[in-house]
């Protein structure tokens, strides 16, 4: 909107508790942080052939993978992957010496 | 005798017909919104063989133009374009090329420098380079894009200039902006722009020369000096190469245009693809019988100082709308330069700000800057010194981001 006669500013508002003005550019609504609906494939672990050696963990790049150890429990996978963040990047896949994890579609199983 | 071709060309693609007509040798070119078109259809012209050039794939503008220049050092024209913080990157080096007197020739498409951050047009990113020794051009149209960079060539490399030369387009008004453009033959470019070769230093195993060295205070204010003596020369040339130009392809350019000026009370100066919009808009105005008229700054480096200050004389009120903000000076770098220009009372000349961010400049904005100067001398609100420039501003801009807190502070 012009200003016509270039006469600017009204007063600001007052601010509500736990409001605050504030200036310059800013954004506190996040509304991409999801960045694993980035993904069209994703880490398919073979756990009966995983040997826990943990370089899928170490090379992860988002650091969403946690290998568990075996005295972890027999209900416990020991791979978990963090759905929210993993970008199926495939880093993983490729770094696994035993080649226990395959990159499948993301409409495949988990 | 017809030498031209018709195509429908973007800014961008201007660029880069003039630059493949231009026969540049070498392109060093960093991809950036919203410049990087040119980089990209270089390239391609370049894999293609449509374009004998070699093309250096530099990780950042401050290369782009490090190996620009010594590309063009060893006697060809090197390209390269870029934009906003491309070209703040390139600062330091901006000065290796004109201090070296390597007449590059570089498009810039125009867009706001961080932050906040935007992709869209604002003169800033050019603004903040004014002083850096670099001749400066700003196109209102795609054909002028074309235009302006051939005949820039011949400016910058001529005898008695040998500086370097911005060609700056809006970003995406001008760039992204698809128009009719009449490409001149290959043939007659030639003719108008003969082969690169290096008329002051270069590189050559024969004759070792280290370019760019150190020099104490001894010489420093001299060659500062041989610089600014180039500047005064470019006045003069500048005229000659648009005559020049204006034989041979019959379109006819000045370092500024006035529009219906002569028998104005009120002028707006503008700059950049703005002026079309200005210019519209005072036709408009004259049928109601306002007197009001439009001066474009074509050559900003060097100004036009003269022919501004005889155009805005003796005018009831002048506006000056910048396109970049100017920050914490009296007023926007256009309208420095325009108080600067007219001679006598300066006090009837206002500063205004607009269209910063990709903001349109629309012609409400431009008739409501024209009604405001024609209601100096009558309005006691606009005695000079009262008025806030800043035209096209939300009246709340101070409260846009209220956010939720846990800070007590």
């Amino acid at each position: 909107m012009p200003g016509p006669r270039g006469v600017l500013m009204k007063k600001p508002k007052k601010n509500k508790p736990g409001e605050k003005t504030v200036l310059g550019p800013v954004a506190t609504v996040f509304s991409s942080v999801d960045t694993g609906s980035w993904r069209i494939v994703r880490p398919s672990v073979d756990g009966s052939l995983c040997i826990r050696c943990g370089q899928c963990e170490t090379f992860c790049p988002t650091n969403v993978i946690e290998v568990h150890p075996k005295d972890a429990g027999d209900d416990v996978k020991p791979v978990e992957i963090d759905w929210r963040y993993c970008k199926g990047c495939g880093i993983c896949a490729d770094v696994c010496p035993k080649e226990c994890i395959k990159m499948v579609d993301e409409e495949g199983e988990k | 005798m017809k030498n031209h071709t018709k195509k429908m060309l973007d800014g961008n693609g201007a660029a880069t017909e003039a630059l493949q007509l231009a026969r540049v040798g070498v392109i060093s070119a960093y991809p950036i919104t919203p410049q990087s078109p040119i980089a990209e259809k270089l390239s391609e012209l370049v894999a293609s063989g449509e374009l004998k050039a070699r093309y250096i794939r530099v990780e950042s503008e401050h290369t782009a133009m490090s190996a620009a220049i010594g590309a063009q050092l060893t006697g060809v024209r090197a390209a390269t374009a870029t934009s906003s913080v491309g070209l703040a990157l390139m600062h330091e080096v901006l000065g290796v090329a004109a201090g070296c007197r390597v007449p590059i020739v570089m498009p810039i498409v125009n867009r706001a420098l961080v932050s906040p951050w935007s992709l869209w047009c604002d003169h800033q990113d050019a603004m903040a380079e004014r002083d850096s020794g670099w001749l400066q051009f700003y196109a209102e149209s795609v054909q002028e894009v074309l235009d302006f960079i051939l005949i820039t060539y011949k400016i910058a490399e001529h005898d008695d200039v040998l500086l370097p030369a911005m060609v700056c387009m809006d970003g995406f008004f001008l760039s992204h902006s698809t128009q009719p453009v009449l490409v001149p033959d290959q043939a007659a470019v030639d003719d108008f722009l003969p082969p690169y070769r290096c008329k002051n230093l270069y590189l050559d195993p024969r004759d070792p020369m280290f370019i760019n060295n150190l020099i104490s205070p001894d010489e420093f204010s001299e060659m500062r000096y041989q610089q600014k003596v180039a500047f005064d020369n470019a006045e003069k040339v500048i005229p000659v190469v648009q005559e020049e130009f204006y034989k041979r392809f019959g379109r006819e350019y000045r370092v500024m245009e006035a529009h219906r000026c002569d028998d104005a009370d009120v002028v707006l100066v503008t700059i950049g693809s703005m002026a079309g919009t200005a210019k519209h808009t005072a036709n408009r105005m004259r049928e109601e019988g306002k007197r009001v008229g439009v001066v474009r700054i074509v050559s900003f480096r060097p100004f036009p100082y003269r022919e501004l200050g005889a155009v805005l004389k003796g005018k009831k009120a002048v506006g000056v709308l910048d396109r970049s903000a100017g920050l914490g000076a009296q007023g926007a770098p256009v309208w420095l330069e325009t108080v600067s220009a007219v001679p006598g009372d300066k006090s009837n000349i206002y500063s205004y700000v607009a269209g910063l961010g990709g903001r349109d400049i629309t012609e409400k904005t431009v008739q409501a800057i024209f009604e405001q100067l024609l209601r100096v001398g009558e309005d006691p609100s606009l005695a000079p010194g009262t008025v806030t420039p800043w035209v096209d501003t939300r009246e709340q801009a101070m409260d846009i981001r209220r956010i939720r807190t846990n800070d007590t502070n």
